[in-house]
């Protein structure tokens, strides 16, 4: 299991300030693993709350609410089947969208997103719009207001 | 070692379909859990929810916590949704029930204080979906104190916690025991860091 300590960490959003992390040793998701996951808990919010899963762009703390769900469950999965000191890496990135990203327009608006540390680098998915990218490949992270792990 | 096969997985699945849909299921390989109770919100006189908002749940953290740096929050909610005493209590018991079910106790950096807080910050909202109440944010939140006293048995240090505005006025949770208090019998308010409301 690939460990990465807090100066890696900070690596991935270089000169970026506001980095809220809670724990001090990581680990490296599996992609696919990560994309289970995101079905996971689309269903999960789907049959718990229909209304939010047909207008989550509209559902104010969606996002947020999104990546700290999904987060949860990873960390509640690592810590019944593995005895690992570390913590997965999931986390909340807020953007300004100064460029477009796909269905997201280049408003300047922030917007949060979930970031992972995968075994392949730094992942970037929307949960309103499920687009996902690497964060080197991410058009906004030249705009990146804070990260929360 | 990658997590490419998480032999978990099924049971997490299995378990979280229990946490919010059906309530209990007996069957062979499940784990039984309580379904929380369904989010009340504190009425008004006029039988409306009570609202706060966040400005005044700031002002009294700051009032409390001179030190505190940051007070982060959706600026897409201006007021949040008061719960109910009684069902924060429920929830909250509900909660502990089902993570000794789960053998989710203390475990370094894997499940530690931050998770515990994030999990029951974050189902609470799916609660308050669930509940029809889509447009808004239940005034709950997590937040990272400097601890100087031990308390519920968590030594001076950096810690993680849960904090909701009831009927009451603001309390500290301890979501890993159960203990509530208000914020003023907290013995580390004066050294909360930072407050998350969302």
């Amino acid at each position: 299991m690939a460990v990465t300590a807090i100066h890696h960490l900070r690596q991935l959003a270089p000169g970026l300030d506001d980095v809220v992390v809670n724990d001090r040793l990581y680990l490296h998701m599996d992609e696919q693993w990560l994309l289970q996951l995101v079905d996971y808990v689309d269903q999960l919010i789907a049959q718990q709350a229909p209304a939010v899963a047909a207008q989550k762009g509209e559902i104010p703390s969606y996002p947020e609410t999104y990546v700290q769900i999904l987060g949860s469950l990873a960390g509640l999965t690592v810590a019944r089947n593995h005895e690992v000191k570390a913590s997965v890496l999931v986390g909340l990135m807020v953007a300004e969208s100064r460029a477009a990203w796909g269905e997201i327009p280049g408003d300047s608006q922030p917007r949060t997103y979930l970031l992972a540390l995968t075994a392949e680098g730094g992942l970037v998915f929307d949960p309103v719009t499920r687009q996902q990218c690497r964060l080197s490949d991410f058009p906004n992270k030249a705009h990146l207001r804070g990260v929360m792990f | 070692m990658r997590l490419t096969k998480m032999t978990g997985w099924l049971c997490i699945l299995l378990v979280l379909g229990c946490v919010l849909a059906s309530g209990v299921h007996s069957e062979q390989g499940r784990i039984m859990l309580q379904e929380p109770p369904h989010f009340q919100p504190v009425l008004g006189q006029n039988g409306q929810p009570q609202r706060i908002q966040a400005g005044q749940i700031e002002q009294q953290f700051r009032k409390s916590s001179p030190t505190l740096a940051e007070f982060y929050r959706n600026r897409q909610i201006d007021s949040y949704l008061v719960p109910d005493g009684q069902w924060l209590g429920q929830w909250l018991a509900t909660f502990l029930d089902n993570m000794w079910t789960l053998g989710l106790s203390w475990r370094p950096e894997s499940w530690d204080c931050d998770n515990f807080s994030i999990l029951f910050n974050s189902f609470t909202t799916l609660r308050l979906w669930e509940a029809g109440w889509t447009d808004s944010h239940c005034a709950l939140g997590w937040l990272l104190v400097d601890g100087k006293t031990a308390w519920e048995g968590v030594p001076p240090g950096s810690h993680a916690l849960v904090f909701a505005y009831t009927g009451q006025g603001l309390v500290i949770i301890e979501p890993q025991t159960g203990r509530v208090v208000a914020l003023a019998d907290y013995p580390n308010h004066q050294f909360i860091k930072k407050v998350f409301l969302f």
